[in-house]
């Protein structure tokens, strides 16, 4: 039972086609399209056929659908596939019990930690814990950091870390697993070129019709519009940065975060276009400056020293970052004349200004302060049935 | 009145770069290396603006450098099969840098953005600290430990670091400058109490914080003053108890869980900041080439070591100043021991 599709067996056996391309080229003549939509198909949990399965069937059937997705190597399909294989594969994991090596976890005995931690992590002293939760804290693999790092989307905080090594309790290296299937997956995916036969473009159009088929309503695209701005649901670090903040956070805070998140969140939060300018979505200067440069300034203002006092010329930055060139006094017709920034990532600011970043709940699974205010605008007008329902807020922000 | 730190002129580049610098100075880890990296260079304390230049033998930068006598010199911690255009990016170090005048927590009373022994034996503590966790925790042999000048460099080339993309490289920040907040459940479940991992590096960090910590940040942490009182008479007992041992226990009566929770969340703001989170998340970065001169306050770049006790014994005002400041560094380090600074260090 092949447990790992990019290493151990799987590579033998593409090794014995000759290669991955030449396995991609025989495929058509061993597989039946309809055997491999099967592995999409599923609800639920994946039939005992797709686990108990030949090696070799097993092995081109997981290929023929990424020589399909090659042809449009993007979008729901991939991820949908990617999804739907990688339980194949944690479904026999779970059944046997063991990696093989793959991802890199190895297995580890108790006697690996110092008992006192052991006893800490697998919560031995507390009552209540089921054996089954138990089971399911007990630190059982290790990976070494330099593969953990490349796996894990989560933080180092979340793993026991010692001497190289990450050790993991089984939920935690199922979910490194399924970091290495991804990466696997899309680096694979990627090395893929030129399938011109019939057999995958009619393979991605079955595929593609059973999983948009699936997928109906609940895919949505749509906009939220400009609308005044609702200060109570900005994401700390905007918050922290209108309170004012001290010397050396004050020009990133103030000129590159606030002035881009502001400007962006009242103006133009769903860009349709990369090289949108201000002037296309307001109709003169004075609505930027009494809605949003107001603001910049006011928290400036309010910086340990106040930035505009120290550094005056800095309201020329204020306006560059608002693609109005480094100008005091734009007009309309300069708004173009720089790039309008877009708000920093998360990453970026707390690369920049880490202090900024002190994430609140609605942080999770957030890249950008914008998909934030976004995301948390769309729950409100939900939450209390106004138009926003359906709007799709979700979908904009991260840049 | 002889001036620890001191912009260098012209004359004293000159002097510095033709009778007591020479190539050999630089570190092996780049001289072994100095084909695959980008040197970039300073004339004038404006900025690095000459740049890409590359050097396929040692003794070419050697004559540039004598030739030039430059404001400041940069060599990338990026490795690339074409320096010169930056193209063909083989892996880039993995570095910490411990800027000195831009530290939370000082324990001198000079204005911000300057620069004073102690808050340089502060960043030496930070570094010497950062050391300890890259090796034990990520196992990581191949540490150097640079003097830049106002603060310190760490700087990493095993083989596995160096292909580390820049977000992982922000994870192995976070967690080196325990940047994540210690929660309610991380108490309840004991887990700040581990001997290994993410919760000792957060300890040692708050070690850190809480020898330098004072009333006001208490206050503003929203401590009430018989807590205050409690974590400011104890201080010796919360590093011995919590931060070596993670002994929750360690805390005096009144300071339970809420309090802690106050405490730790403001330790881990201020560690967020003990790091240029900039420098390490940046795969192309240029950095000062360890024996140059940092011309702006007249030290040198100064390779001090790989081991813990290499950065313990190091003084930067007997093994960082050039020949031609030694007398002048050594009558003002002696006028600020005498005067302002006895105490602090």
């Amino acid at each position: 039972m092949i447990l790992d599709p990019f290493g151990g067996r799987a590579a033998e056996i593409i090794e014995e086609f000759g290669g991955l391309m030449k396995t991609l080229m025989i495929i058509p003549d061993y597989v039946d399209p309809d055997e491999v939509i099967k592995r999409v198909s599923w609800e639920d949990k994946p039939p005992d056929e797709l686990i108990d399965m030949n090696d070799i069937e097993d092995v081109l059937g997981f290929y023929a659908l990424l020589g399909a997705l090659s042809i449009k190597p993007y979008g729901f399909e991939v991820e949908e596939v990617m999804k739907r294989n990688a339980e194949i594969y944690l479904h026999r994991i779970r059944l046997v019990g063991r990696f093989d090596g793959a991802a890199g976890i190895e297995a580890v005995g108790r006697e690996d930690l110092p008992s006192r931690d052991a006893f800490i992590l697998e919560r031995r002293g507390l009552r209540g814990v089921t054996p089954e939760e138990r089971e399911n804290l007990r630190i059982a693999y290790r990976i070494h950091l330099s593969d953990f790092l490349k796996f894990w989307e989560g933080s180092l905080k979340d793993v026991y870390v010692r001497s190289g090594y990450a050790y993991l309790s089984k939920p935690q290296a199922l979910e490194v697993w399924r970091g290495y299937f991804r990466r696997r997956f899309s680096e694979v995916l990627r090395s893929i070129e030129g399938l011109e036969s019939e057999f995958y473009k009619g393979l991605n159009e079955k595929m593609g019709e059973l999983i948009r088929k699936r997928a109906g309503s609940t895919l949505y695209t749509g906009s939220v519009k400009a609308q005044p701005l609702r200060f109570d649901l900005f994401p700390p670090c905007v918050r922290m940065a209108l309170e004012g903040v001290p010397s050396g956070m004050r020009n990133y805070a103030i000129t590159v975060l606030l002035t881009s998140f502001l400007s962006y969140a009242r103006f133009c939060p769903n860009p349709s276009r990369k090289d949108v300018r201000l002037r296309d979505c307001v109709q003169s200067v004075r609505e930027v400056e009494e809605e949003v440069v107001s603001v910049v300034i006011d928290a400036g203002n309010r910086c340990s020293p106040p930035l505009f006092e120290d550094q005056p010329n800095e309201i020329k930055n204020v306006w560059y970052h608002l693609g109005f060139g480094f100008t005091e006094k734009p007009s309309l017709d300069d708004s173009g004349s720089s790039v309008w920034y877009f708000p920093p990532n998360c990453d970026k600011i707390r690369a920049n200004v880490p202090q900024l970043c002190n994430p609140d709940e609605f942080c999770r699974g957030i890249r950008n302060p914008l998909t934030y205010y976004l995301r948390r605008l769309f729950r409100e007008k939900q939450r209390q049935g106004g138009d926003g329902a359906g709007t799709g807020a979700e979908g904009g922000g991260d840049g | 009145m002889a001036e620890l730190f001191r912009q260098v002129s012209v004359r004293e580049r000159k002097l510095y770069y033709s009778r007591e610098w020479r190539v050999s100075m630089v570190p092996s880890f780049i001289r072994e290396t100095l084909n695959l990296r980008e040197l970039g260079f300073d004339h004038d304390g404006n900025g690095p603006s000459d740049r890409k230049n590359v050097f396929y033998d040692p003794r070419d930068l050697e004559d540039y450098v004598r030739l030039t006598s430059p404001y400041a010199i940069y060599s990338s911690i990026a490795l690339y099969d074409e320096p010169g255009e930056m193209r063909g990016w083989r892996g880039a170090e993995l570095v910490f840098d411990i800027d000195a005048k831009d530290l939370p927590l000082r324990r001198c009373n000079h204005e911000p953005g300057r620069v004073c022994p102690i808050c340089l034996e502060d960043a030496k503590q930070l570094a010497k600290d950062t050391l300890v966790v890259l090796k034990e925790d990520f196992g990581l042999e191949n540490v150097h430990v640079i003097y830049s000048g106002r603060g310190y460099h760490l700087r990493v080339l095993d083989d596995w670091v160096m292909e580390l993309d820049s977000k992982a490289r922000e994870k192995v920040l976070a967690y080196v400058s325990a940047a994540e907040d210690v929660t309610f459940e991380d108490l309840e479940g004991k887990r700040v109490m581990l001997s290994s991992g993410y919760f000792r590096v957060f300890r040692l960090r708050f070690g850190y914080f809480i020898e330098r910590v004072n009333e006001n940040h208490l206050v503003s942490a929203g401590l009430n003053k018989a807590q205050i009182r409690g974590v400011l008479n104890n201080r010796p007992k919360i590093v011995e108890g919590f931060v070596k041992k993670g002994m929750l226990t360690a805390f005096p009566k009144g300071v339970g869980y809420g309090a802690m929770l106050k405490l730790f969340h403001l330790s881990s703001t201020y560690s967020k900041a003990y790091f240029d989170g900039r420098v390490t998340v940046d795969v192309k970065r240029i950095l000062r080439l360890p024996s140059s001169l940092h011309s702006k306050v007249g030290m040198v770049a100064t390779y001090v070591g790989s081991k813990e006790s290499d950065v313990e014994r190091f003084n930067p005002f007997r093994s960082a100043v050039p020949k031609f400041r030694r007398r002048e560094v050594e009558e003002a380090y002696k006028e600020w021991l005498e005067g302002e600074g006895g105490d602090g260090l």
